[in-house]
Parts: C-alpha cells; structure tokens; sequence
C-alpha cells in the first residue's frame, strides 16, 4: 500500500479523553469524511496520509518541496483500553512538538471549555491552539499543517545545525 | 512511568485488533528501513563517484562536483561544500543559514539519512522500547494468541 516514494515518515500522535473527537478527527483529516457514529477506538489504531511540504527558500536558495509520509498515531481515550500511559512514557523524544486542539467547535450550544482558558493553557506551554471541527472540517487542515510546520522546521534545523549527536 | 500495561483486561476481538494495528506498523518500519538503505547506497555510490573526482587533478576547479556541469562564471558561481570541501555549482548546493557557508546536495542527503534513519534515535528508542513498549505488547499478544505467526520483536 505505501509505496517507499517519499522524503520523510514522520508520525503524530493524537491524545485526549474518550469522545473527544481523535478518530473522527484524524478521519476528517485523511478521508476527508465525517462519521457521527461513535465507536471507542480498542487500544491504538492508525492512519497514513502522503503529504508534500514546501520550504521557504532562504537567501539565495529557493525552496523545496518534499514529499512526507504521515502515521497518524490514534489513541484510545478510555481508561480501560488506554495506552496512553505507555505512549507518553515511551515518547520519541523529550519534548516534542504540540499542538493543543479544541474539537467540536461546531457544537456551540455545548461548548465545555472556554476559549479563555484553552488559550491560556497554550499560552503558557507556548503552543499553537485551533478550535476545529471534525464535521464542517473547520480548521482540521490547518492545525496539522501548522504541526507539521513546527516538525520539518525542527529537522532543517537539526540537519542544518548539527552535525548529528552520536548517543542521546 | 504511566499507566501500567494490562493487555490480559482485553477481550480475545479487542487484543486482535491491536495485534494487527501492531504488525501494521511493522510493515510501515520495515518499508521505512528498506527506503533509507536504499538512500545509503546512492550515497555511497555518489562517494565513490567523488573519489574519482577528486583523484582527477583540478577538475573541480572548474566543474560542478555533482553534476560535473562547468562553471560559468558569474552566472553560475560556485560554492564549496561545508561537509566534503569539494565545490559544487549553486544549483547542486544550498545555503547553510547559520554557519554561511553551503552544504552539497549529497552531504545534504546524508545529513538527512543520518537524522532520517536516526541511527542514534533508533538505538536509544529500541532501547527504551525493549523495555516498555511495542515489543512488550507484542510478546504478551503473542502469548495469547496463538498461532498468529507474526515477526519476532527485535
Ligand atoms: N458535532 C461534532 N461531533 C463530533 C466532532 N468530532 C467528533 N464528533 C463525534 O463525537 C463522537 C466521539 O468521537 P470519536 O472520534 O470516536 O472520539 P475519540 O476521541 O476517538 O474517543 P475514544 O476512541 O474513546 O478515545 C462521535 O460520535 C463523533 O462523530 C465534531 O467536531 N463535531
Ligand atoms: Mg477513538
Ligand atoms: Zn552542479
Ligand atoms: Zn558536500
């Protein structure tokens, strides 16, 4: 199915309670799709998307654009069928980039967290914050992009920069 | 660390399904690997192409060391390496924003492989997943199901 044409695999991983909204989510984002059934995710799961990403050019070289392989890591947020324990204890690295996502935002009659709040919480981890909606699509896109972005950022820096650490 | 893994609270459909996301994610890694050895050997064969180059006295002096395209000057100034020393034509290089100087597209390329592959990340992951992670919720899936014939964790 994934054919080995492209640059970079990188994965995320979608974290939060049960019914939140991380599959359907990640769903919208793939297929773009919207399913109003619920069906708790058993344990993990995960999606692929084939992405290109474009790189400002600077000074006098000109951009480039790669072709990224995306697994979308989903998790289950009930606690019985979690493993989000284990997957933050066996994080890629130590502090990797986030994005905080408020879903649902199509539901305002029963909204649950304000926007005050949501946006400070962000404010103080300074990380980006989206009000999405997986059923209009509502900034889907966009808050992984902007992900992406801090990602493929981080590695033109470590390619740039470095010559790579030999042990962590 | 976290929440403590319990794979025996899963029902026989519900440990299925995390087999499979599991072998899955094998094949998503295997083909990952496969791709950067392929990468490693263009690599390699762009080294030696190199080697041959650089015993060719002078010859890039006044020609791309990758695309062996002459300089012409001004136009197509040239620019050396910060990796390899060997200078190559502007559009076989690309700026290095913080240490001014170039990097060719092959060191690039390795630069990348190393970081891509992450030979250093790898190690230290597997580390911790041997510990922790996948492998372990492989061995006790694979306990329980029997004669699911999927690949060993290494
Ligand atoms: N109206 C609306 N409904 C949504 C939205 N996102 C998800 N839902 C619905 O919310 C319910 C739960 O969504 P899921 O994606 O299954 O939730 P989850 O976070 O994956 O839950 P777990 O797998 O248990 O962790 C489903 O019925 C979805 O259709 C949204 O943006 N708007
Ligand atoms: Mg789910
Ligand atoms: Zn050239
Ligand atoms: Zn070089």
């Amino acid at each position: 199915m994934t054919d080995g044409d492209y640059d970079y695999l990188i994965k995320l991983l979608a974290l939060g309670d049960s019914g939140v909204g991380k599959t359907t989510f990640l769903y919208r984002y793939t297929d773009n799709k919207f399913n109003p059934k619920f069906i708790t995710t058993v344990g993990i799961d995960f999606r692929e998307k084939r992405v290109v990403y474009n790189t400002q050019g600077q000074n006098e070289s000109s951009g480039k654009a790669f072709k990224v392989h995306l697994q979308l890591w989903d998790t289950a947020g009930q606690e019985r069928l979690s493993f989000q324990g284990q997957l933050q204890a066996n994080a890629y690295c130590e502090n990797p980039d986030i994005v905080l996502i408020g879903n649902k935002a199509d539901l305002l009659d029963q909204r649950e967290v304000n926007e005050r709040q949501a946006r400070d919480l962000a404010d103080k981890y300074s990380i980006p914050y989206f009000e999405t909606s997986a059923a209009t699509g509502q900034n889907v896109e966009k808050a992984v992009e902007t992900l992406l972005d801090l990602i493929m950022k981080r590695m033109e820096q470590c390619i740039e920069k470095t010559q790579v650490p030999d042990a962590v | 660390m976290g929440k403590k893994l319990d794979l025996s609270k899963l029902t026989d459909e519900e440990a299925k399904h995390v087999w499979e996301v599991v072998q899955r994610d094998f094949d998503l890694r295997r083909k990952e690997e496969e791709r950067l050895e392929e990468l490693k050997g263009k690599i390699k064969k762009e080294s030696s192409k190199r080697e041959l180059l650089s015993d060719t006295a002078h010859l890039n002096e006044t020609h791309c060391a990758h695309c062996l395209q002459p300089y012409r000057l001004l136009i197509n100034s040239r620019k050396q390496c910060l990796d390899c020393g060997l200078f190559t034509c502007k559009s076989c290089s690309r700026v290095h924003p913080e240490e001014q100087g170039w990097l060719c597209d092959p060191c690039r390329l390795a630069r990348v492989v190393k970081i891509g592959s992450l030979e250093w990340y790898h190690e230290h992951v597997r580390a911790r997943f041997k510990r922790f992670g996948s492998a372990k919720v492989i061995r006790s899936l694979y306990g329980r199901l029997q004669g699911g014939g999927g690949p060993e964790p290494r």
